[in-house]
């Protein structure tokens, strides 16, 4: 057998015993704690056709998407803005420090308080959590820039806005990405666990209100679709940065892996 | 200051006389002494480089041989202004370099000075014509004229065809080529080169003397070239400067005279080569 064959049905026994393993706990422990596949893919279509998912589904990614932007952009930027203030960025230190060593997760409930119970609190923790892992991956980058390429610049008749362009950046840029390659599941993340605090749409808010109920069915069928969704971002991300970065050889020191892509 | 000046061109003609190229120096370093901030505690720092004096005329292809350590890369940092001196000064085409605390550098000397480091320096996400043309593009000089002249440098050195590879694709005698034409493509009046052919093969490595010797005779420039290599120092050279080992000074000069075009894969056998290979090697113990 070819071996791309092989691996494709060896992946599907895997996904068999799973679903197999799954169904033996709902007929053994009950439909009400563990639902059932057959239960969970009825759900799926059922919420597909009239239309709930995609409006839960759409909050969600919002929230998200708004976040990343929110908190990537500065994040990817402040770097390069603070490698010509050394001063600045030696007293800023500790306190980044400390911004990267809060729980953000924690700041839910005041972001709640802030900006109420719509998009805004969700953005704001998404925006918390993404900015500081791009920034500390982005600054790693700015930091670890090769001194002679600076050099060899300077001696070509580089200013430092040309070094800034033409060998910092492109440098910084694969840690940057190696910033939104985490950023990216986790921004998914920390809007669902915004949902889950307050919110009245949003698959975190399925998930809630499923539980609430008893209804694991729905909760299942949100966990599947969160997963579908991290899933394919991921992918996304890791074909951007592939594209980014083809000047660079496949494998060797710093190749990214990202799982599924 | 003037008197400064006075002195420190009257300890270049004594060490330049006796040279029968009558040209003026092109570029005259006086005095040069260098050594980097103490390490904590240390007292006081080595000196590195101490009163180095030499010059090089124009269109001359100086070589400087020393010892590994002795101080050849920080010399060339400092004529280039990479780096600053601590003593002593740099005269260049009217202009000079003072010692200073390196916060008034002008690195490359507005584009007159060219540096081939030891390490190729590729950026590694330009493509090989793209990183040919860096310095051009940088100086906004990127035009039909220059391209054209890039076209024939690539032909030169055999790169023709590899244009739109990226460095991590390339081997380590064409990236060593590239960084060499990518230096000749804006033409500065002076080269600098740091055992550029360092880290290649024996075969490689004389085939990029060859084209290194090839390139200089399409259109003379002014060259200082420091190697540990001996051989190299004396086939590709005018005149050869000897460095003692740290603290760096020049403790013999030999022009030599073996005609040119030189066949270097059979240097060993042309007159006068191996007596100069024997003084100098007995000057470097």
């Amino acid at each position: 057998m070819n071996p791309r064959l092989q691996l494709t049905v060896d992946r599907l026994v895997i996904l068999v015993i799973c679903i197999a393993v799954w169904q033996v706990c709902s007929m053994e422990w009950g439909v009400h704690w563990f639902s059932s596949p057959l239960k969970m893919t009825n759900r799926f279509f059922e919420v597909v056709w009239n239309g709930d998912l995609f409006y839960h589904m759409d909050y969600t990614i919002r929230a998200a998407i708004y976040g990343f932007l929110v908190g990537g952009i500065p994040g990817a930027l402040l770097p390069f803005v603070l490698r010509r203030m050394p001063v600045v960025s030696a007293v800023l230190d500790p306190y980044f420090a400390g911004g990267y060593g809060m729980p953000k997760l924690a700041l839910a409930p005041l972001f709640v308080l802030w900006f109420g119970i719509d998009l805004e609190p969700k953005v704001a923790l998404v925006a918390a959590i993404v900015s500081f892992l791009v920034f500390f991956s982005t600054m790693a980058g700015v930091q670890a820039v090769n001194a002679q390429y600076v050099n060899m610049a300077r001696v070509a008749g580089a200013n430092e806005k040309d070094i800034a362009r033409h060998i910092v950046w492109p440098g910084a840029i694969p840690y940057s990405f190696a910033g939104f390659r985490i950023a990216a599941p986790y921004s998914i993340g920390a809007a669902v666990v915004g949902e889950l605090i307050s919110s009245n749409r949003g698959l975190g808010y399925m998930i809630q209100a499923g539980a609430t109920d008893f209804d694991t069915t729905t909760v299942f069928v949100s966990l599947f679709t969160l997963t579908m969704i991290v899933v394919i971002v991921n992918v996304g991300v890791a074909r951007c940065e592939r594209w980014l970065l083809r000047w660079r050889p496949r494998t060797g020191a710093g190749a990214s892996w990202v799982p599924g892509a | 200051m003037a008197a400064a000046l006075a002195a420190a061109h009257g300890r270049g003609r004594k060490l330049g006389a006796g040279r029968m190229s009558a040209a003026s120096p092109t570029l005259q370093v006086s005095g040069l002494g260098k050594r980097f901030p103490p390490r904590p505690g240390q007292a006081e720092a080595p000196w590195i480089l101490a009163d180095l004096n030499f010059s090089v005329a124009h269109n001359e292809f100086l070589t400087m041989v020393g010892p590994s350590g002795a101080g050849k890369t920080t010399l060339l940092n400092i004529i280039c202004q990479v780096d600053a001196a601590t003593s002593g000064e740099v005269n260049f085409l009217g202009k000079t370099m003072k010692a200073g605390n390196g916060a008034t550098l002008k690195p490359g000397w507005d584009c007159q000075i060219g540096y081939v480091t030891q390490d190729d320096n590729l950026l590694p996400w330009r493509s090989l014509i793209d990183n040919v043309t860096f310095p051009l593009r940088i100086q906004g000089k990127l035009n039909d004229q220059t391209m054209e002249r890039v076209t024939q440098l690539m032909k030169v050195v055999n790169l023709t065809g590899f244009e739109r590879y990226y460095p991590h694709e390339l081997s380590g005698g064409m990236r060593k080529r590239a960084s060499l034409i990518r230096t000749l493509a804006y033409d500065p009046p002076i080269i600098l080169m740091d055992e550029p052919f360092g880290a290649v093969d024996a075969q490689t490595r004389t085939t990029l003397q060859m084209d290194l010797l090839r390139l200089w005779n399409l259109g003379k420039k002014t060259i200082i070239f420091v190697t540990h290599d001996i051989g190299e120092a004396i086939s590709l050279a005018d005149r050869v400067l000897v460095l003692s080992r740290s603290p760096a000074k020049v403790v013999a000069e030999h022009r030599v005279n073996i005609p040119r075009p030189r066949d270097l894969s059979n240097v060993y056998k042309l007159d006068g080569f191996g007596d100069m290979f024997e003084t100098v090697r007995k000057e470097l113990l």
